[in-house]
């Protein structure tokens, strides 16, 4: 009954499609008309815990090697750790803004899980691709909640904060297990998929 | 306003386009055969969803902040 990888991927994309639209809607309004409401300001924040609480069960049922278990489980680890501290900023339980790098804090570990449990080549097949991609985009944006730590009012970096988001859903909605990327995909990958 | 009205159409229309574009990733269409996962998962008619979640559940309430808002300033 464990769905096939590629659609663990589909689903956390459905999340982060979530996150990225909330996001983008508070980065237009901005964050005191957002957060008017107290379900729409809980909104990004008890998502990104409950996609790290997620990443439990992944850890359990795709343990394909002890890099991905510890991969996996650092990436829940942080990406809860940063929803909860997004969740008491919310709350007001935390005041310093400095405590939004908990935030880079779960890109850089999420960039790195990706890049250490991705064991082939960036043209190995389209999954090994996004892998990559997807690694180096968390790692490389990790600038941009860190800026945010600093300026949390700034519109442009509220935008960039949300695309983020929307370019890791298409990422991560465009993963298949075995498909070429580019036309390429190694004989060693299977028999690709349409 | 007109932007952020515009978000849950767009992801919704986006959704529409990459059904047609890839109609064999909506399983939907031909569901004979095909296991749980592969019916319940289907990405483009997910996008469709959250955009349409967005535009019914998260902006009315939104837009009748953004005028009380504009209403008191």
């Amino acid at each position: 009954m464990t769905p096939p990888p590629e659609h663990v991927h589909w689903l956390f994309a459905t999340g982060f499609l979530i996150l990225g639209l909330a996001l983008l809607a508070e980065a237009i309004v901005g964050s005191e008309i957002w957060r008017k409401r107290t379900w729409r300001a809980y909104l990004f924040p008890a998502t990104f815990f409950g996609l790290g609480l997620c990443l439990w069960p992944v850890m359990t049922f795709f343990t394909n090697s002890t890099i991905h278990m510890l991969a996996h489980g650092a990436w829940a680890e942080t990406m809860m750790l940063a929803g909860a501290v997004e969740l008491a900023l919310v709350r007001g339980k935390l005041q310093n803004p400095r405590w939004r790098l908990a935030m880079v804090l779960a890109f850089l570990v999420g960039g790195g899980a990706f890049l250490v449990h991705e064991q082939n080549g960036w043209l190995f097949q389209r999954s090994s691709f996004l892998h990559h991609l997807l690694g180096w985009l968390l790692v490389v944006s990790a600038i941009v909640p860190l800026a945010r730590s600093f300026r949390p009012r700034s519109l442009a970096l509220g935008g960039a904060f949300a695309l983020v988001f929307v370019t890791m859903a298409v990422a991560l909605y465009s993963d298949r297990d075995r498909a070429p990327v580019f036309g390429h995909i190694s004989p060693e990958a299977g028999i690709p998929r349409r | 306003m007109r932007a952020t009205a515009a978000l849950g159409p767009l992801t919704a229309l986006a959704g529409v386009i990459w059904a047609i574009a890839q109609p064999y990733r909506v399983t939907l269409l031909d569901p004979r055969g095909e296991s749980f996962w592969w019916l319940v998962v289907e990405p483009p008619l997910l996008v469709v969803v959250i955009g349409l979640l967005f535009y019914f559940v998260v902006l009315p309430g939104l837009l009748d902040d953004l005028e009380a808002d504009d209403a008191s300033s």
